[in-house]
């Protein structure tokens, strides 16, 4: 009971101080294939610092909504993570924490962003905002129908009750139904955190730009709100995959503090390889892996229920 | 409390209501007198009948059928009862009315104007009084006379600017297919009594055949379909709801479409009883196509009240997903399940009845001040009208399902009934909850950006015309009265509990052998557990998450921010200096990807001619694009055309407009029957 008043703060910590490193490991990882030395593993945290001291410069075209955007949008995103308990052992009893809850609160980060995309008048923010209409509207039901099939194999759409279903081995990467939920979650990853093969968050071409269009107005402390709500956010998903698929230490305090750090990083070196091993997709080729997203999803739901995991 | 009863408050809302329309045609000549006073009594009126609802609801005993007087038709009876499902919508027809009138007072003057203020009060007046009886009808024929009543004077509302041919389309289109639709409701009903022996809505049906029943069901839903605006027989909604005048789309949305899904609960739940799997698979299939159809054509829509409309029609299918879950499980033997369906879709209907009705009145300021509907000219009204703006705004985060608003309760219980009802028993039926899931994710995710493009392109940007230029905020009364359906819609969202208690009486009600329910009304701010499980109603935690951190984040920053203030420039755009309007996305433009990923549903059509000496020098280009709803092309006008083809056919062979042929009809009519009569003893 002491170890849950803990929880609070620890979780914030982690999301707070990981968030930024996500990013940093992930472009080492892609220059070391591309045979440089790349930016500096902390070279995010530096970006935020500098952003933090640095003016914003607004547009006189956006109202009072376009400078709410950035503190909805970290808001939500670290609201939606305090929902994904990195350590289940100190989670406090009867946590209400839904999974559908948490995916709507993302949403609400994701109405904001795209409509605070057409406030500047600008060509590019509203290319942003209906390219990420139309990617969101159709990954949507594979993250939906995966965290179901999750749910139903746990017997709630608790998050925590997931994880520790998760730990029981109710869900596991060596089972059909698990491997192929994994598939799918960690192709809607890709859509959802706006990296490759769906778009490419190190360029500015108009051709490649669906999240970078949407924050492209934003500068100073504004686009460091921004950029970090998209780090959070993609910290949560990892952290979602982590809690699905390698609950490992899961109920001792100790272990799990050794070994969580290690799940997020060969998560994040997977997702690396995955985005150096494509290319970015033309935007009305992403259909298609949306579509091959969500026929894992439902392999996954349908699995489940042939295989013996519904009986046992 | 000078018994003060809830009969007495229902019959005194009647009463004001009929007193309100006919001070309106008397005081025709001073409209200003005239519209205030029809909308004051209106209100009065309309917390009589709220009081009177909730005094049903949080007694424990329904209001019983009593009779008001007797007419000389036999078998028809003006009979009214209010058990706590009909209080339940007159409760959520009371709050609406009072707002739409608020708000009337100070939209009718300025629009109605032209025409007389006088009759339009009147209609009005009137039109309310056949909702309150639809809902409180207790013999199904006065059912039906209200439903007619009720359909009709929504016509001539619909029809009010009938000087325009879209809006004559409209009207046609509306009254012809709400009338085929009560032809199918009075078959049922006298079907009904053909069974039962008696017109009463509370008719015992268990003596009815299996067949019978199924043939009643399906009149039924077909009826009752047609006005909820359910596919593949909602084609008249999107012409009729953006013709009608502004408060009165929010009426129709708001209520006239819950009248329907009462209807449903009543006849179909109530009476008649879930007999087989296949009426809650029926109903599913046609909410789950409702909700992605709606929604999805409710996105590439340039007129804001038609994708409001569309978007009505995503929600009822919403509802009416809800209503096929519970029934689906309640054949499975699921009881928890089909308890969470009922409360979850009664409880969106309430929902959507309050945000739908903000959403409207917005789209009506808007229509007012800009006087114009077509998103491509609209921009930038953020600046001159932001009350009406934050108020649009609200109303589209609670359609869009998103914490705090209300939508995401209803939506979020809508979810946990499918999760609900899927059990290992049921294995063929699994496949339709997965696809209901899927479904319902990809219509949540087509509604924000549905109203992301509303809000973003009506209010946000620049304006893109001199019209929305022009446009300034409207009266205070319009405010105010949006101002109060979308502080309920957050007071909702952030407290269920009280609302969802009330839905579970009725619920309970229904499927009263529920031994695994221990609904738990403890305090009033304590979340009300449904199952023995630890989920929760309320998303009290991710509210509270939310505002907390939003709150120190902002007092982080204030000290940087007063040191560092925001500089304001143009927009940057890449570096590009000269930005005009129209280089912004345009409605049109803002939802084409989508049209493009799913034009099997759209099928899109293309015209481009480009002029110019040149074809690599052009002068100009014209391009027009348009979409088409599929199900009125492919379903509807070859089934008219038949009727015209036919129609014209018999003209030539029947009707000729000889008397003489028309003489020898009636003689041969009168021969064949007389030889019937003597046949059949």
């Amino acid at each position: 009971m002491a170890l849950q008043i803990v929880y609070l703060p620890l979780q914030l910590a982690i999301l707070l101080t990981m968030a930024p490193l996500i990013n940093g490991i992930i472009k080492k990882i892609k220059a070391f294939t591309q045979k440089r030395k790349g930016p500096p593993l902390l070279q995010q945290y530096y970006d935020f610092i500098k952003l933090w001291h640095k003016t914003p410069v607004v547009s006189k075209t956006t109202s009072a909504f376009f400078l709410m955007t950035p503190y909805v949008v970290f808001a939500a995103s670290l609201a939606a993570g305090l929902l994904v308990p990195a350590y289940y052992a100190i989670a406090p009893d009867n946590f209400p924490a839904d999974a559908i809850v948490m995916v709507s609160l993302l949403a609400l980060g994701r109405f904001f962003m795209m409509a605070a995309a057409l406030d500047p008048a600008s060509a590019f923010g509203g290319m942003g905002s209906s390219r990420e209409a139309m990617i969101s509207a159709l990954i949507e039901p594979s993250i939906l129908v995966c965290l179901f099939t999750a749910g139903i194999a746990s017997g709630s759409t608790d998050i925590p009750l997931i994880f520790s279903a998760a730990a029981m081995g109710k869900i596991s990467l060596l089972t059909p139904f698990g491997f192929v939920t994994f598939l799918a979650i960690f192709t809607a990853f890709f859509a959802e955190t706006a990296r490759i093969p769906v778009d490419d968050p190190a360029t500015h071409l108009e051709l490649t730009m669906v999240h970078e269009a949407m924050v492209l107005e934003y500068s100073g402390r504004h686009l460091l709100l921004m950029e970090y709500g998209a780090a959070i956010k993609q910290l949560i998903l990892l952290m979602l995959m982590a809690g699905l698929f390698l609950p490992f230490g899961f109920y001792s305090m100790a272990v799990a503090l050794l070994v969580f750090p290690l799940k997020i990083l060969l998560l994040a070196v997977l997702v690396a390889i995955a985005e150096v091993a494509t290319v970015k997709l033309r935007l009305f080729s992403v259909p298609n892996l949306a579509a091959i997203a969500f026929i894992m999803s439902v392999l996954g739901f349908l699995q489940f229920f042939m295989s013996g995991e519904s009986h046992g | 409390m000078i018994g003060i009863t809830a009969k007495g408050l229902l019959e005194s809302a009647l009463g004001l209501y009929f007193a309100a329309a006919i001070v309106s045609l008397v005081f025709q000549k001073q409209p200003k007198a005239g519209v205030a006073a029809c909308n004051m009594l209106c209100m009065v009126a309309s917390v009589c009948c709220g009081a009177g609802a909730l005094m049903v609801l949080l007694a424990r005993a329904p209001l019983a059928g009593y009779s008001g007087f007797q007419f000389a038709v036999p078998f028809v009876a003006v009979s009214l009862q209010m058990d706590k499902l009909s209080a339940f919508f007159v409760l959520c027809l009371a709050v609406v009315v009072f707002c739409v009138s608020l708000y009337a007072m100070g939209y009718t003057r300025r629009v109605i104007s032209q025409r007389s203020n006088g009759v339009y009060g009147f209609l009005y007046g009137l039109f309310i009084i056949s909702l309150l009886w639809v809902l409180t009808a207790e013999n199904t024929l006065f059912f039906y006379i209200a439903w007619e009543m009720m359909s009709v004077l929504s016509f001539f509302m619909v029809a009010w600017h009938a000087d325009k041919a879209e809006n004559k389309k409209a009207a046609t289109t509306y009254i012809i297919m709400t009338h085929l639709a009560a032809a199918f409701l009075l078959a049922a009903f006298l079907m009904l009594y053909q069974h039962t022996g008696s017109f009463s809505v509370f008719a015992d049906s268990s003596g009815m055949s299996a067949e019978v029943k199924n043939i009643v069901f399906l009149f039924f839903i077909v009826g009752f379909g047609t006005k909820a605006g359910i596919l593949p027989f909602h084609i008249w909604l999107p012409y009729a709801y953006p013709a009608a005048p502004g408060s009165i789309s929010a009426l129709m949305s708001a209520i006239m479409s819950k009248t329907a899904v009462y209807g449903v609960v009543r006849f179909v739940f109530f009476n008649l009883e879930i007999g087989q799997t296949w009426w809650g698979a029926l109903l599913l299939i046609m909410g789950l196509l409702s909700a992605v159809l709606g929604s999805a054509y409710a996105f590439v829509q340039t007129d804001i009240k038609r994708l409001l409309a569309y978007s009505s029609i995503d929600n009822i299918g919403i509802v009416f997903m809800g209503l096929g879950i519970s029934a689906m499980s309640h054949t499975a033997g699921n009881h928890t399940g089909a308890f969470i369906g009922m409360v979850a879709s009664l409880f969106h209907s309430f929902n959507h009845a309050l945000f739908k009705g903000s959403l409207f009145l917005s789209a009506a300021s808007v229509e007012t001040a800009a006087k114009t509907r077509d998103m491509n000219r609209l921009g930038g009204l953020i600046k001159t009208m932001p009350r009406t703006g934050v108020l649009l705004l609200c109303g589209g985060l609670s359609v869009a399902a998103l914490i705090p608003f209300n939508g995401f309760v209803s939506e979020w219980m809508t979810y946990r009934a499918i999760f609900t009802a899927v059990t290992i028993q049921s294995e063929g039926l699994n496949i339709l909850y997965l696809v209901a899931i899927a479904g319902l994710a990809m219509t949540g995710a087509l509604a924000v950006a549905a109203y992301v493009k509303l809000f973003g392109i009506v209010f946000l940007g620049k304006p893109r015309s001199a019209q929305a230029e022009e446009a300034s905020e409207v009266s205070p009364a319009m405010i105010v009265a949006n101002g109060l359906l979308t502080a309920m819609c957050l007071m909702v969202g952030v407290f269920p509990v009280t609302i969802i208690q009330i839905i579970s009486k009725i619920a309970m009600d229904l499927y009263p052998s529920n031994p695994m329910i221990p609904v738990q009304t403890s305090s009033w701010y304590q979340p009300v557990s449904f199952t023995v499980s630890v989920d929760k109603i309320a998303p009290l935690l991710a509210i509270f998450a939310l505002i907390s951190i939003l709150t120190v984040t902002i007092l982080l920053i204030l000290p940087l921010a007063k040191n560092r203030p925001v500089r304001r420039c143009v927009t940057w755009d890449c570096g590009y200096p000269k930005l005009t309007p129209s280089m912004q996305y345009s409605a049109t433009g803002f939802s084409k990807p989508i049209v493009i990923v799913l034009r099997m549903v759209f099928r899109p059509l293309r015209k481009k001619t480009v002029t110019g000496s040149h074809p690599y020098h052009p002068q100009g280009i014209d391009y027009d694009t348009a979409a088409y709803s599929f199900v009125e092309t492919n379903l509807y006008k070859p089934f008219t055309r038949a009727v015209y083809s036919a129609a014209n056919r018999m003209q030539s062979i029947v009707q000729t407009g000889s008397v003489r042929r028309y003489l020898g009809y009636i003689f041969f009519l009168l021969l064949l029957l007389m030889a019937y009569n003597r046949m059949v003893p």
